[in-house]
């Protein structure tokens, strides 16, 4: 019971945290900080080495998700000692540069990946 | 009766011809079904339902399998995952907890094949060509 109740609380302070203010990030500036994650995003096809899977694509992505991922690898709620390595040298302000640019790839048309 | 099997092997035939290319995994029709659960928040479309959603049309498949299986690991071990990588997030560790495998592969067939506005980031850095950089 007291689980569940924590887990509603859980959720619905998500969902608040999730809804904040929408970032201002700069694309242009963003464009150039995305530099260092060319080597493993940038490459079509690339694995992790192990456990092995893709990494993912990122160009495209919406934009507060990204902030939100880059967040949690920075605050070690998510781990992938890589990503949160790159996330830990990040400023707030550049994470958000980042995510305005990458969300800004998204292409009108859909395509077949 | 012969034409009877006939009949259903080349039904599955279509099957794996239309869904087997896109996806090494699972069986993406399969996984229509299983996602309509996922539809509220990532879309009917599978690109998301607000910017804080994560667009999963056309991602990855390997990549799709191993975030369900951190989100299944929620701090425990699981025999998939190394214990190095690890995701927490209350609504997701939630939705993931009752999939199976089989669930899994196909909901994660479904996505993967759908079409996609993500890429990978090659020829969209700095010195690449598309434009952005001519703004300054
Ligand atoms: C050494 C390789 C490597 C580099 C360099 C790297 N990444 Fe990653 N990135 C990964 C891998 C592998 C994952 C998936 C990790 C996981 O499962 O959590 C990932 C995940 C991500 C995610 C989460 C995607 C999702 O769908 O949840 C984002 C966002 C991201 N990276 C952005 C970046 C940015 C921005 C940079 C540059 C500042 C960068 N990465 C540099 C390997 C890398």
């Amino acid at each position: 019971m007291i689980r569940s109740m924590l887990t509603v609380a859980l959720m619905a302070g998500f969902v608040c945290f999730a809804s904040t203010a929408f970032a201002k990030g700069d694309p242009a500036k963003g464009r150039l900080e995305v530099y260092s994650c060319h080597g493993c995003h940038g490459v079509t096809g690339y694995e992790s080495v192990y456990p092995e899977y893709h990494v993912p694509r990122i160009a495209g992505q919406n934009e507060q998700y990204i902030i939100d991922a880059l967040n949690e690898y920075k605050s070690d709620a998510r781990h992938y000692p890589t990503m949160n390595a790159q996330a830990h040298s990040l400023t707030e302000q550049q994470i958000e540069n980042i995510a305005a640019y990458l969300s800004s790839l998204a292409p009108k048309q859909l395509h077949k990946n | 009766m012969q034409q009877r099997i006939i009949l259903v092997s080349l039904a599955a035939a279509a099957l794996a011809l239309g869904f087997g290319t896109a996806s090494a995994k699972g069986n993406a029709a399969a996984g229509a079904k299983k996602a309509v659960a996922c539809e509220a928040c990532h879309g009917k479309d599978g690109n998301g339902t607000a910017p804080n959603y994560p667009a999963l049309a056309g991602q990855y498949q390997d990549y799709l399998i191993e975030a369900l299986h951190e989100y299944q690991t929620n701090g425990r071990t699981h025999p998939l995952v190394s214990g190095i990588h690890h995701r927490d997030n209350a609504i997701m560790n939630a939705m993931a907890a009752p999939l199976t495998e089989q669930d899994i592969e196909d909901i994660t067939a479904y996505f993967s094949s759908l079409p996609s506005k993500l890429s990978d980031l090659s020829g969209k850095v700095q010195g690449s060509d598309d434009g952005l950089h001519s703004r300054g």
